[in-house]
């Protein structure tokens, strides 16, 4: 077999023999390193260093610790969880571990039932039933009743953004309601045709005549009426919440 | 010498035991479930209980730690800390092993320590003569290999502590507390790849550092 000299061994891949010697060459790199400790006496001296050496490690000395390192009551008492830091480990703790997987899944649940609300509620699907749409309910009632007498379309006008309000409280809807309930003057206005009002075609197309503030309001009460978006909303911000907690929890935990 | 039978390559050493930390498995082991007793004591506010942990695992702990960190007071703090975390996080335990969850404590503890006193010089290991250092038990008897195998331990403790931490952590951790490579890679939180570079590297570079003693451990291997 032919020797390698020294003067190879300087460009060899020491490391690959370090992989082979531990073991964990595969593949071409077993092939080189088997190639190298057989060729090079150098590498075949360092592959049996290493082993040797690997062989030896697990027979150090045993260390002998010089200290006792039970706790005291005061140390224990200072390391005790008091107040936050107690809430923080409550709730990183296994006791609340469900809290993660169940607020993944309300969140999930919600954010899917806001989907199916919002699609129910889509023009094309011919109903407005989402929070989502109480942002829009209002212009589309303006809009379909531009022609009406005053008095008339602003009471169906007022209808239709109770209803709207009523899916989704926390929304200007609901302020504006308030004004309008509040302010006669503010209800004709809006009664009025409004320029940004007539540009949304989002309501469904009017019958010639005109609907009246009763058929208006029949048309949307039923989705306003419907359980899901709010249900939806609830299992969303208390996956959220729960969620939220449990993270929190555990990188208090882990700070305090 | 180099084409002695004596270079040809032993089967690589068994595989570590891989304590299995799974909740549902029943504790068979006596010490497992004397641990988990103490444990559940622990949690419900009793600290003779924990204390009784810390009687049980503190050698072990001091052990793997000053191997760790050259320092043996930086090591015994690092073990004071990690006791105190564990107190800390008693309700964090999720089952399986208690030995397996302190040692983990414990070199997380050691590697904090090295990573904040990095810049500080750190104090060789001490010398065999101190007593605080002891040779593994063992059945060898034969006075001439107890000195060659403390002669070893000496020069590989010096050599371990003049490498690079990660690659001291790497190498305790692998070839002396007998982890393996996936388990070191998420105690230290680096890749596959990159533990077993610290390992080759960190054995050449203690080959390198005790070429003066190498022929202590030269014809014994295997």
């Amino acid at each position: 077999m032919t020797r390698l000299s020294a003067t190879d061994h300087a460009t060899h891949d020491l490391e690959l023999v370090a992989s082979y010697a531990s073991g964990d060459a595969i593949g071409p790199d077993l092939d080189a390193a088997t190639a190298l400790v057989a060729r090079c006496p150098e590498c075949a001296a360092l592959h049996h260093d290493l082993r040797a050496i690997a062989l030896a490690l697990p027979t150090t000395s045993v260390p002998v610790r010089t200290r006792d390192f039970r706790l005291t009551p005061e140390q224990a008492a200072s390391l005790r969880a008091r107040g936050w830091r107690r809430l923080a480990a409550a709730l990183a703790g296994p006791g609340f571990r469900f809290a993660a997987p169940l607020g993944t899944g309300l969140a999930t649940l919600g954010i899917t039932g806001l989907l199916l609300g919002t699609l129910a509620g889509s023009p094309l699907l011919g109903a407005t039933t989402t929070a989502g749409a109480a942002g829009a309910a209002p212009n589309a009632a303006l809009d379909s009743n531009a022609g009406a007498p005053p008095e008339k379309s602003a009471s169906s006008a007022y209808a239709v953004l109770a209803s709207a309000a009523s899916s989704a409280a926390p929304s200007p809807a609901a302020s504006i309601v308030d004004q309008l309930a509040t302010n006669p003057e503010a209800t004709r206005q809006a009664a009025s045709p409004v320029p940004g009002a007539l540009a949304l075609q989002t309501a469904a197309p009017v019958p010639a005549g005109g609907p009246s503030g009763g058929d208006t309001l029949r048309d949307v009460q039923p989705a306003a009426g419907s359980p899901l978006v709010p249900l939806a909303a609830l299992a969303l911000i208390l996956g959220l919440a729960l969620v939220g907690v449990r993270l929190a929890g555990r990188r208090l935990a882990r700070g305090a | 010498m180099l084409d002695s039978p004596r270079l040809t390559i032993p089967a690589r050493r068994a595989a570590p035991v891989v304590q299995d930390v799974r909740p549902s498995e029943p504790v068979d082991d006596p010490a497992q479930r004397r641990d988990l007793i103490l444990l559940e004591q622990a949690r419900s506010g009793s600290l003779d209980a924990f204390n009784g942990l810390v009687e049980c695992y503190q050698d072990l702990l001091f052990a793997l730690v000053a191997r760790m960190v050259p320092d043996r007071d930086q090591a015994a703090d690092a073990v004071q800390e990690a006791f105190f975390s564990a107190f800390r996080n008693l309700a964090s335990f999720r089952g399986g092993s208690v030995r397996s969850w302190l040692s983990r404590i414990a070199i997380n503890a050691a590697m904090d320590q090295q990573r904040l006193r990095k810049r500080r010089p750190s104090q060789p290991y001490p010398e065999l003569e101190d007593e605080s250092w002891q040779p593994p038990a063992g059945d060898d008897v034969d006075p001439e290999r107890i000195t060659l195998t403390a002669e070893r331990g000496r020069a590989l403790a010096t050599a371990l502590a003049t490498i690079t931490p990660d690659q001291r952590h790497a190498i305790v951790l692998f070839d002396v507390e007998g982890y393996d490579y996936a388990e070191i890679a998420e105690l230290t939180g680096v890749s596959l790849g990159t533990v077993k570079s610290r390992i080759h590297r960190g054995r050449l570079a203690l080959r390198e550092r005790l070429e003066g003693s190498i022929g202590l451990f030269r014809g014994d291997q295997g």
